[in-house]
């Protein structure tokens, strides 16, 4: 178990980062941005979360094999694949998240912080970023936890590979086949723990929003 | 007055024309219009949060637009201060902090004096760990204008920061921008729809309708009454009647209008005219006493239809059988009880009150004689 956890965790690791930002870049875009084909667009970012993961990993699995550079570098069946078989059903939860949150902040804030001197990124930084805070962490706690128990995308771009690629919910699965169901309570009782602390954070982070903006 | 602020912008916003052209110097102006004018979206150019296709603006001798020239400052190298109506108040930020954040600037430790003394300023010192959620409304217009002030700009917009609060708070806001309008200097636009802002807090009235300025006046000479009528009118206050001079058989002047006749006094010669009266140039009457001769014929009585208390002064709206006439008095404590809705009163207008206008003067006047078609009856 400790080689699957120890594969998850580093897949967390690698795609926190990338729900960041590109869930916050994309979910950003989309509400701040008005560009011709937006709502298209928005649509189709959240597919992924209405296919099922088994149709969205077949569709990856032939796309990135219809790729040279992926097959040539060895990117299917391994841990990058597995990587990526995480963050693609997760990234629509973080870009509706952050989209709400860009949105809910109000322009005239912005506004009032450039006649008041400072730069754009300054803005950005001093006052979007702050009170969209709280929003972009729940959506960032939730699509972690969405990523970390991804099972149907990452088994169908990655694989089942002990050591290599198998994460968690798919040690599990490996578990239950064997029959060794008291590693599989085990691995499940963790992944039930990381979802409700997550659970905890999005409540608390929700409530203490409330709180300071009353 | 050299003028600081040199302003033409010339947008198209969808069906929206808008066409204003301001001239300020190191004073207090009025841009005053009713809802959906353009005044806001004229702060909004002027601060550049919206690009102005052709215009030109100078504040200071630093050009910020010139669209020739395609010289566009950003909004925050413009150095205009701007005052929203919700206030934009960080709400994640103290006050102490959202004062800070207009004038970090200067280095971290000079800026944390130069806040606190913006907030000792507007009397807020004891406040400034308090979040804007924590601070009354009176409390957040004060941070708000110091943080606007405290970051030292060369020209301060207010986009009816006050209009939603209640009479004597506002008073006291006013008096306070003026105050802090003499120790600065900073020139100030500012962005109203009540009459009483013009009168208690501009130098220059500017006036907008439907994108356009239509006029502007020192507010002096408005207060004195010398500001043209539709001007007046456009404010929604004053009483104006259009109507005829005349001359009876015994030589007197008088004013006709469709719903009554003023007697005058000292009139150049008859014809078409216009005829102001100030509502605070109206005069009560007590039915049980006798009338000043002068008065005798410009007597009144109505129902009242409305009374309004705003910052020490009654206003009544009273109906006669025959008009509509607006009436200010200075309340004395006793005048809130006495009047009230439906009630009947008496009131006489003294002949040295009434202001006339003659149409064949106006004539002379740019663009506006022709816009007074409507008047109160």
């Amino acid at each position: 178990m400790e080689r699957a956890l120890i594969i998850s965790l580093k897949v967390l690791a690698i795609d926190i980062p990338l729900l960041a930002l590109l869930g916050g870049g994309i979910g950003w875009l989309l509400a701040r941005r008005d560009f011709r084909g937006r709502e298209l667009a928005s649509l189709l970012v959240q597919l992924p979360i209405i296919l099922p993961p088994s149709v969205l990993g077949l569709y990856l699995l032939f796309a990135l094999g219809q790729i040279n550079f992926f097959r040539e570098a060895g990117f299917l069946f391994a841990f990058p694949a597995a990587v990526l078989g995480a963050l693609l059903p997760s990234l629509p939860i973080m870009i509706q998240a952050s989209r709400a949150a860009f949105a809910g902040v109000d322009r005239e804030l912005e506004e009032a912080a450039l006649t008041l001197g400072r730069r754009p990124w300054e803005v950005f930084l001093r006052v979007t970023l702050p009170l969209a805070r709280r929003t972009l962490l729940v959506g960032l706690a939730l699509s972690s936890a969405r990523a970390l128990g991804d099972f149907g995308v990452t088994l169908m771009v990655a694989g089942n590979i002990p050591g290599r690629t198998q994460t968690l919910p798919l040690y599990i699965y490996g578990q239950v086949e064997s029959l060794n169901f008291a590693r599989a309570h085990m691995a499940a009782l963790l992944l039930v723990g990381v979802g409700i602390a997550s659970l905890c954070l999005v409540h608390r982070l929700e409530s203490g929003a409330h709180e300071r903006l009353a | 007055m050299n003028a600081l602020l040199d302003a033409h912008i010339n947008e198209l916003i969808g069906d929206f024309h808008l066409d204003v052209s301001l001239r300020l110097g190191r004073e207090i102006g009025v841009l005053f219009g009713p809802s959906g004018s353009g005044k806001s979206i004229t702060l909004r150019c002027l601060a550049g949060l919206r690009n102005v296709r052709f215009g030109l603006i100078a504040l200071s001798g630093r050009v910020l637009l010139d669209s020739d020239a395609g010289i566009c400052e950003p909004p925050h190298r413009r150095k205009m201060g701007l005052l929203f109506q919700n206030l934009a108040l960080f709400p994640h930020l103290t006050a102490l902090e959202n004062v800070l954040f207009g004038c970090e600037s200067t280095g971290k430790r000079r800026a944390k004096s130069i806040a606190r003394e913006w907030l000792a300023r507007v009397r807020l010192e004891s406040l400034e760990n308090r979040y804007p959620s924590q601070l009354s409304g009176g409390q957040r217009q004060r941070v708000a204008l110091a943080r606007a002030l405290a970051n030292e700009p060369e020209m301060l917009m207010l986009d009816e920061p006050f209009s939603a609060l209640d009479g004597p708070l506002r008073r006291n806001l006013r008096r306070e921008l003026r105050k802090l309008h003499t120790e600065t200097g900073v020139p100030i636009l500012y962005v109203t729809h009540q009459v009483e802002d013009i009168c208690a807090l501009g130098d220059k009235v500017f006036f907008i309708e439907k994108g356009k300025l239509t006029g502007s006046n020192r507010i002096s000479d408005l207060i004195r009454g010398r500001g043209r009528v539709d001007l007046w009118k456009m404010m929604g206050w004053g009483n104006v009647f259009q109507g005829d001079v005349r001359f009876c058989n015994e030589g007197f002047p008088s004013f006709h209008w469709a719903s009554g006749d003023l007697a005058l006094k000292d009139v150049s010669g008859p014809g078409p005219a216009i005829a102001f009266v100030r509502p605070d140039r109206v005069r009560f009457l007590d039915p049980r006493m006798p009338v000043d001769s002068e008065l005798s014929r410009n007597t009144f009585s109505g129902k009242v239809e409305e009374v309004l208390l705003d910052g020490g002064v009654l206003r009544l709206h009273v109906r006669t059988p025959r008009g509509h006439w607006q009436i200010e008095q200075r309340e004395t404590g006793s005048h809130s009880e006495v009047f009230r809705q439906g009630d009947e009163v008496h009131f006489a207008i003294p002949p040295g009150a009434i202001e006339l206008i003659f149409l064949e003067e106006m004539k002379g006047e740019e663009n506006l004689g022709s816009s007074i078609v409507e008047v109160r009856a």
